[in-house]
């Protein structure tokens, strides 16, 4: 697990180049990250570093760094 | 009821980017318009660019609104609704089992005997007529009621499927009433997406999560392959199916290459992998019997695949069931030009199946209209990727589709047509193939001695040498062999060519010059004849010298000395004189020649 391979996968939902995500991204401050997308980036998430994310910790995940937190937490490696 | 195939994860997000886009960018294709609107009991927000998309690949660009979810009556009831206002060519209704029926999901057991199926017509019928409100409120509109299928039984932990209080009784009078609603009217398309979770349902198109977080009743993979149904239903009902299916031989009809392999060696039967093939056939035999057309574009030799056709026992498929056929040695775009031509049909309404990437593209390249799908590379896929292709679906089956086949065989004219030529050398360009010419010798020379025992139709000379004659020749030291491997951007054909060039007075003589016809018609053939030419030079040979030696199979070939400019010199003899020029590699392919020289 990389932030680089995160901004990937962020970039892939939002239509966005990796670049143009910013290491203090949130939701709040991310116009192409709404409420509805979240919950697909968080299946894209589960799929691509292989964890699962229970359904109070997605409300959670809303920045950035609050990801690369979380997915450092469960020792998780891009497939 | 349409199959539908579900999609991986990352086509997944790349059809939710792509219809994100459409949606953004509007209608830059130009293509035919349609204004949609969904009504769903639960969120069904990520189904609009999925949708888009769907609809897209069909050939229409769909204008989507979504309705507020959760208020199908309120909407249909409402003269005065959104739904009204965004006028809808067409209308897609989603009502969730769990939503419409929910108290029974609640409370199983305070429904008593029969009291939860009675329910359950008591909200069928109030959902009836919402739908006959709508049809006569929206005139015009065609609309799609969906059969969702639940994720859940109401009390599942009841294992007993008859029991009242399982709710199984239940769901299925709500399901095969929702199934009914299509007989009341011609603009009604019920879209049954409970049969293809039952049926073809291999991932998981739910998550709890996403009920208690977004109100969703489907996840993503379920909100694509609901929108890839939809679209389907609407392709269908516009009557937008295509009509013919030409079909590849070796390797798609059936296991093996006819032209190496002989009759007896095809793989066709009832066991393993022949199997695969034969229910291939039997698929294309039902779609046959629907009225698609079946049609056969091949390079092979037509008397030998003909009398495969009717002589191999493991065939399903009949000379009959063709209604027409090119087996030849043309390019195949111009083949399919020729049976649109003569079964007077547009090339848009053809899907070619092809195992053979490269012909595929080629296809693609000259002929656009043409559906071109990704045939799985495994047999074992293939019935059930022909059963569910898109192009192929239709809401029903009538008496008069189901004699179509026989109407064609029977008024089938013979006409010849002149072929074409598309961009045949840009295409060869963007093939990138490559060469590699090398001496015989080693590992090569078992591959060496099959090609002799086995090639037929591109064998000038047909001698048929073990690996012990191949050694003694080589050996000889007026005599040079050479192999040639292809490998092009699709992958490597390994070795496919073979030349044996004896030296004595002056004159190279080819005495064996083959070529897989797997790789003919690319210039292959050309590019080992120049080689041989060129090292002729080299040797001091005024002549390079070919010889055709005629069997049963090797026709196609007659002509290929006299077409490359050699004189005949004798019954079967022809000669290239090397002092007035050597022919050139064609320009289209890279050549490799380590240690020819």
């Amino acid at each position: 697990m990389s932030r680089d391979s995160i901004k990937k996968v962020m970039g892939e939902l939002f239509g966005l180049t990796p670049e143009q995500i910013p290491d203090d991204a949130t939701m709040e401050t991310l116009d192409a990250w709404d409420s509805l997308n979240h919950m697909e980036l968080m299946l894209a998430i589960e799929i691509e570093f292989g964890v699962r994310i229970s359904t109070t910790t997605m409300l959670d995940l809303v920045s950035f760094d609050a990801i690369c937190d979380f997915l450092k937490s469960q020792g998780a490696g891009a497939k | 009821m349409t199959p539908v195939p579900g999609v991986s994860s990352g086509e997944l997000a790349a059809r939710r980017s792509r219809g994100l886009r459409l949606q953004q960018e509007g209608n830059l294709g130009e293509l035919p318009e349609s204004r949609w609107t969904v009504l769903a009991s639960f969120n069904a927000d990520p189904l609009a660019p999925l949708l888009c998309e769907a609809l897209e690949r069909t050939g229409v660009y769909a204008r989507i609104a979504l309705g507020p979810f959760g208020q199908i009556p309120e909407q249909i009831l409402n003269p005065a609704s959104e739904l009204y206002a965004s006028r809808p060519d067409e209308l897609l209704l989603v009502p969730a089992a769990e939503d419409l029926l929910a108290p029974l999901f609640e409370r199983p057991f305070a429904f008593s005997g029969d009291e939860a199926v009675d329910f359950a017509q008591r909200r069928l019928a109030e959902l009836r007529g919402w739908l006959e409100a709508l049809l006569d409120r929206a005139p015009g509109a065609t609309v799609y009621p969906v059969v969702l299928g639940a994720a859940r039984l109401p009390a599942g932990f009841v294992l007993d499927p008859r029991a009242a209080v399982r709710g199984q009784l239940a769901l299925e009078t709500f399901h095969r009433g929702l199934r009914e609603l299509g007989r009341l009217d011609a603009r009604v398309a019920v879209v049954d997406f409970a049969a293809q979770r039952e049926f073809y349902g291999a991932q998981p198109i739910a998550d709890p999560r996403l009920w208690y977080l977004a109100r969703m009743r489907l996840n993503p993979q379920g909100f694509a392959d609901l929108a890839e149904l939809v679209a389907r239903h609407a392709r269908a009902y516009r009557g937008a199916s295509r009509k013919v299916c030409a079909l590849d031989l070796d390797q798609t009809l059936w296991g093996g290459v006819l032209g190496e392999d002989g009759l007896e060696g095809l793989e066709l039967g009832d066991e393993g992998v022949a199997l695969a093939y034969q229910d291939l056939q039997r698929e294309l035999l039902t779609l046959h019997d629907a009225g698609v057309l079946l049609a056969i574009c091949s390079k092979n030799n037509e008397a030998d695949a003909i009398e495969a056709i009717e002589a191999h026992p493991g065939m399903v498929l009949r000379r009959e069931h063709f209604a027409a056929r090119r087996i030849n040695w043309q390019d195949k775009a111009s083949n399919l030009r020729e049976i649109a031509e003569e079964l007077n049909l547009g090339l848009d309404s053809f899907v070619f199946l092809d195992d053979d990437p490269a012909e595929r593209d080629w296809v693609r390249t000259a002929l656009p209209e043409v559906a071109v799908p990704e045939l799985p590379e495994d047999p074992a896929e293939r019935p059930a990727f022909v059963q569910t292709l898109a192009s192929f679906v239709r809401l029903d089956v009538t008496a008069g589709d189901r004699q179509r086949g026989r109407r064609y065989r029977e008024q089938k004219a013979r006409r010849s047509v002149q072929a074409s030529a598309a961009s045949f050398e840009e295409f060869l360009a963007t093939l990138e193939q490559q060469v590699s010419i090398t001496r015989l010798g080693g590992p090569a020379l078992a591959r060496a001695a099959q090609m002799c025992q086995r090639t037929n139709q591109f064998n000038m000379t047909t001698r048929r040498y073990t690996v012990a004659d191949l050694e003694k020749l080589i050996g000889d030291e007026s005599v040079e062999a050479f192999v040639l491997a292809l490998s092009d951007r699709y992958g490597n054909s390994g070795i496919t060519g073979l030349s044996i060039v004896r030296l004595s007075d002056g004159i190279a003589d080819l005495d064996v010059f083959l070529l897989s016809c797997r790789v003919l018609g690319r210039k292959i053939e050309d590019v080992l004849l120049a080689v041989m030419a060129e090292r002729a030079n080299a040797r001091g040979a005024r002549f390079l010298q070919g010889r055709y030696v005629e069997t049963e199979k090797n026709r196609l070939a007659a002509r290929f000395y006299a077409d490359r400019g050699f004189d005949p010199v004798g019954e079967g003899v022809f000669r290239l004189d090397l002092s007035l020029g050597i022919p050139s590699i064609p320009t289209q392919i890279k050549v490799n020649l380590s240690d020819v020289a």
